[in-house]
């Protein structure tokens, strides 16, 4: 009984919520098949900490704090991998295949803008642009408020220069 | 440039690629068949019962114990 519910309540929490599993997905993965796989292990991750979830945080600050570690633990590993195995013709072909999300022009450039950031910067103008405060930022990334503000200062110039050659125009 | 004018086309980029990668919750019941290990008492007091002993293996040892 107790399982059911516990399991009930965890995918209707995922099921509303898992928004924000694709979008940080689909930032750091450019292959559809590595963010399939990449939203599993961050639903099964959640899935193992949901007992230990007691609300302190809000629900999408928890998600977001254990997707982005996954993530994270995952580029470390694949980092750490030596990049010399050959592939094949096929492996390419199949990468053409699936590697593109569908979206509009200017939401293509915004994403294409973000995707050259670095990897924690991503995950900070995420976390800007989903509105968290800069000590929210600061607590799910285990970094300083001074160095979140400065980074988003830098980031702020950068997405300015990348979107600028892309012709958009800001204030 | 004021990062808040991104912010509409972040939430357009969110439904556009949630529409694309949505899983249905039959699909998610089906990742977690099993159920997650519950967390023991002790395991959630290891924590902080290491940081006492530390601090008293620190404190035995600068007060000349």
């Amino acid at each position: 009984m107790a399982k059911v519910s516990l399991q009930e309540e965890f995918l209707r929490l995922i099921t509303t919520q898992q928004k924000l599993i694709h979008s940080l997905c689909g930032l750091y993965f450019s292959q559809s098949e590595d963010r399939k796989d990449m939203f599993q292990e961050i639903v099964l991750q959640l899935w193992k900490s949901f007992p230990s979830f007691k609300n302190q945080s809000k629900e999408s600050t928890w998600i977001y704090r254990i997707a982005l570690n996954t993530i994270f633990t995952k580029l470390r590993k694949d980092k750490a991998r030596p990049k010399n195995e050959p592939y094949s013709d096929d492996v390419y072909q199949i990468s053409e295949a699936t590697s593109s999300l569908e979206l509009t022009q200017a939401t293509q450039e915004l994403y294409g803008a973000i995707e050259q950031l670095s990897d924690l910067d991503k995950a900070i103008i995420t976390l800007y642009l989903e509105e968290y405060s800069y000590d929210e930022i600061a607590s799910i990334l285990t970094l300083s408020r001074t160095n979140v503000s400065t980074r988003i200062n830098r980031i702020k110039v950068k997405l300015e220069r990348l979107l600028k050659t892309n012709g958009h125009e800001f204030r | 440039m004021n990062l808040d004018e991104l912010k509409p086309l972040w939430e357009s980029y969110k439904t556009q690629v949630n529409d694309q990668s949505e899983w249905s919750a039959s699909e998610l019941s089906q990742l977690i068949q099993t159920r997650p290990a519950p967390v023991l008492w002790y395991q959630r007091a290891q924590r902080p019962l290491l940081h006492f002993c530390v601090s008293c293996f620190l404190m035995g040892i600068t007060s000349g114990c």
